[in-house]
């Protein structure tokens, strides 16, 4: 009897060690540090883990391999979707830092950060993992934490119910993912997904897919979409997004929406690429739908937090699209689609985030989250008001921010592989969603507080404040400057596309 | 008829019974000790099938500590407040009676070609025994293929940990109240509005918007969002 033990290459693992490394670290100070400087600390610890992270993935750039017998795997996904991953941990550890630090004295510091790293860590692995196994445990890491993180403010009645619509809804949706994983492996053979590509091309020169293997693409779509909140799998989504402290709703909208993205890149373009022509019909329905659902409905919310979560399933629906365009007739049109959604990725990580970060700052003001409690926004602080313009203007789509050009891709992608009713719907979306990113602009502008409000005691938020800069710079910036990063989101495709070339697809 | 195939009836035939309890008996404690016979009777397949080590683990697990938590969480409930179990609508459980029959006739299907089809994955009876036995072939394959998912479970686990203990711990709990949900409707913007400003910092509630919630706090399910109560309220 032999045992085959792989000596894992721990240097292809440094990011995701140094951030699980930070996690523990941080419960850890979280028992034993003193009371007052508790806070300070701890934050700092957790955005220093991040950093270095950062850091870290970013030395990793060009690099390739797989370890942990294929469990983990390196390569352009990997670097990119775990930056994106990092970025948005740094900005929403930003912008809850005030919230957490006010609530010390009742909740743990130690707690949200640790919960956030821990997250973070499986929304990484999930971008890293090379097997079906892999993805599974990296998207439970990241969905438990959010629950829970979901359920922090107790006090609030719409805290417990979004949290418990989260929870049950999740399980519900593990459970469909992990059935349509057990028929990909019962058809194929394997959890690894370059071997279940081998073994599913091999199977599919000449003959029709069978039905199992359609059946297990199916549910893995669906548990998916649950995950990323796609209609109709979005039940959850306004109350979890409404009840859920409003950084941890900027929190949740991007990160566990990016694993869950990229775990369907992984199964659907890295595994089942044979496969396309079935999956992004499926897709393509799907994105249709989410789209124009999450926008209509986004239209009748007068409370701009459950607005933005409508508005974030229709985000949604614009990233399916880009997958939806995915087509191996020729090796450009593949690509341009997966870079198109990274590239979104990106955009919707600075613009939601930032969004979010601003109704966090009214909160922070004694305020609540109605569009009554934005009106006059503009002569109270034009900041405030000229930042959150940015953000809707963006999340819009309007040049020359970066929400522009993440549809832009979209749209290209679409255009080449010949969904252009897909296309069309996109501009539609995006029309009908001006309506109500606008009617928010309107009223910080144009509409006076029906309250006084003067006086009232604030949060001093000096991270939330820096967060907010950096998200505005960054929502323009990177619009402006988005080739480096289109070329760096091209990076895996390209890899991916010659390899499909030179297995004579 | 060797004798196997008379074993095999006897426990086959007492899962599908004991299963058929779980869903079929009215008492919530009677259908949990369905459940243990039910376990059992799979663990005792198991063991028929040569997997002795799923055998133990199946009765340690899910007969040794799933059942008896459930069983604990059921006597502390109070019989009389349970809700009835039969509330669904005929359509409601004719849907789910077929999708149930599907997914049934589904594993049927797929188990059956498996076997016809001759396409058996790796770890045959052969190359178990080569491995030295049930056992070392799983602990093998955790710990050599599947290394970093078992580490990074237990990582679930712990966060899982950390999180019962933040919604958990109740001195930590503010005032308590009652709130009723659907898993099928989302509560409107309107009444996400009535049920409450959304203050995220204490401090800065101003005396006059904050009503202090009174009860005791409990998320109880509805089917119907226009059964949707607010804090404060009793009922609609």
């Amino acid at each position: 009897m032999t045992v085959h033990l792989e000596n894992p290459d721990w240097g292809m693992v440094l990011p995701q060690l140094i951030v699980l490394v930070a996690a523990i670290v941080v419960s850890l100070l979280d028992a034993f540090l003193p009371k007052e400087r508790h806070f300070t600390v701890i934050t700092g610890v957790t955005l220093a883990g991040f950093g270095a992270a950062i850091v870290a993935q970013l030395s990793q750039r060009g690099e390739t391999g797989t370890t942990f017998h294929g469990l983990f795997q390196l390569d352009g996904l990997t670097v990119f979707l775990n930056l994106v991953i990092l970025v948005a941990a740094v900005l929403t550890v930003l912008i809850s830092a005030s919230y957490v630090e006010y609530l010390d004295s009742k909740m743990g510091t130690g707690e949200f950060y640790t919960l956030l790293t821990f997250a973070v860590f499986g929304a990484m692995l999930t971008a890293s993992a090379g097997d079906m196994v892999m993805l599974y445990v990296g998207i439970e890491l990241t969905s438990i934490a959010t629950y829970i993180l979901t359920a922090f403010a107790k006090r609030r009645t719409t805290a417990l119910e979004g949290a418990f619509k989260y929870f049950l809804l999740g399980l519900f949706a593990s459970a469909i993912l992990l059935y349509g994983m057990s028929w990909i492996y019962g058809s194929t053979g394997s959890t690894g997904l370059n071997e279940i590509s081998a073994s599913l091309t091999a199977a599919l020169t000449g003959s029709e897919p069978n039905a199992g293997m359609i059946l297990g693409m199916l549910l893995v779509i669906v548990g998916f979409s649950f995950k990323l909140a796609a209609v109709p799998f979005h039940f959850w989504t306004p109350d979890a997004y409404d009840g859920a402290p409003t950084p941890v709703t900027g929190y949740m909208s991007v990160i566990p929406k990016a694993a869950a993205a990229v775990a369907m890149i992984r199964i659907l373009v890295q595994g089942l690429e044979s496969l396309a022509d079935d999956w992004t019909m499926v897709l393509a329905v799907l994105a249709f739908v989410t789209m124009l659902f999450g926008n209509i409905v986004a239209i009748s919310q007068t409370d701009v937090k459950r607005m933005l979560a409508y508005s974030s399933i229709a985000h949604t629906g614009y990233m399916i699209a880009g997958i939806a365009a995915f087509r191996l007739i020729d090796g450009m049109a593949g690509e341009r689609s997966i870079s198109s959604v990274l590239y979104y990725l990106i955009a919707y990580t600075f613009m939601n985030i930032g969004a979010f970060a601003i109704v966090v700052w009214v909160q922070h003001r004694g305020d609540g989250t109605t569009l009554g409690d934005f009106a006059g926004l503009a002569s109270r602080s034009p900041l405030a008001a000229l930042a959150m313009t940015v953000f809707l203007v963006s999340l819009m789509g309007i040049p020359p921010t970066i929400g522009f050009y993440a549809k832009y891709y979209v749209i290209v992608a679409l255009l080449e592989s010949n969904l252009l009713w897909l296309a069309m719907t996109i501009v539609m979306a995006s029309a009908i969603s001006a309506y109500f990113y606008l009617r928010v602009v309107a009223v910080m502008y144009f509409q006076e507080k029906s309250e006084d409000t003067t006086g009232r005691p604030i949060v001093a938020s000096p991270l939330l404040n820096l967060g907010i800069g950096v998200m505005v710079v960054g929502v323009l910036a990177l619009g402006l400057f988005s080739s480096p990063i289109i070329n760096l989101a091209n990076d895996w495709t390209n890899l991916f596309s010659v390899a499909a070339l030179a297995m004579g697809r | 008829m060797s004798w196997e195939l008379v074993f095999f009836a006897v426990f086959s035939a007492a899962m599908l019974l004991t299963g058929i309890g779980v869903v079929a008996l009215e008492n919530p404690v009677h259908s949990a000790i369905s459940l243990v016979g039910c376990f059992i009777n799979v663990a005792a397949l198991f063991v028929m099938l040569g997997a002795e080590f799923l055998g133990v683990l199946q009765i340690i697990i899910y007969t040794g500590a799933v059942l008896v938590l459930v069983l604990f969480t059921i006597m502390l409930v109070d019989p009389n407040k349970l809700p009835a179990f039969y509330v669904g609508k005929p359509m409601q459980r004719n849907v789910s009676a077929i999708v149930g029959a599907i997914l049934m006739v589904e594993l049927g299907v797929a188990i059956v070609t498996r076997v016809a089809l001759e396409q058996i994955g790796p770890h045959t009876n052969a190359m178990v025994d080569q491995m030295g036995g049930n056992v070392q072939a799983i602990g093998q394959v955790m710990l050599s293929e599947y290394a970093l998912a078992f580490e990074v479970a237990s990582l679930v686990l712990t966060v899982g940990v950390v999180g019962a203990v933040v919604v958990g711990l109740p001195n930590r709990l503010g005032a308590l109240d009652t709130v009723t949900m659907s898993l099928g409707h989302s509560r409107g913007a309107e009444d996400a509005i009535a049920a409450g400003p959304k203050f995220e910092s204490p401090m800065n509630i101003p005396a006059e918007r904050y009503v202090a919630p009174v009860g005791e706090r409990k998320v109880v399910m509805t089917k119907d969002p226009d059964k949707y109560t607010h804090p404060g309220e009793t009922s609609k």
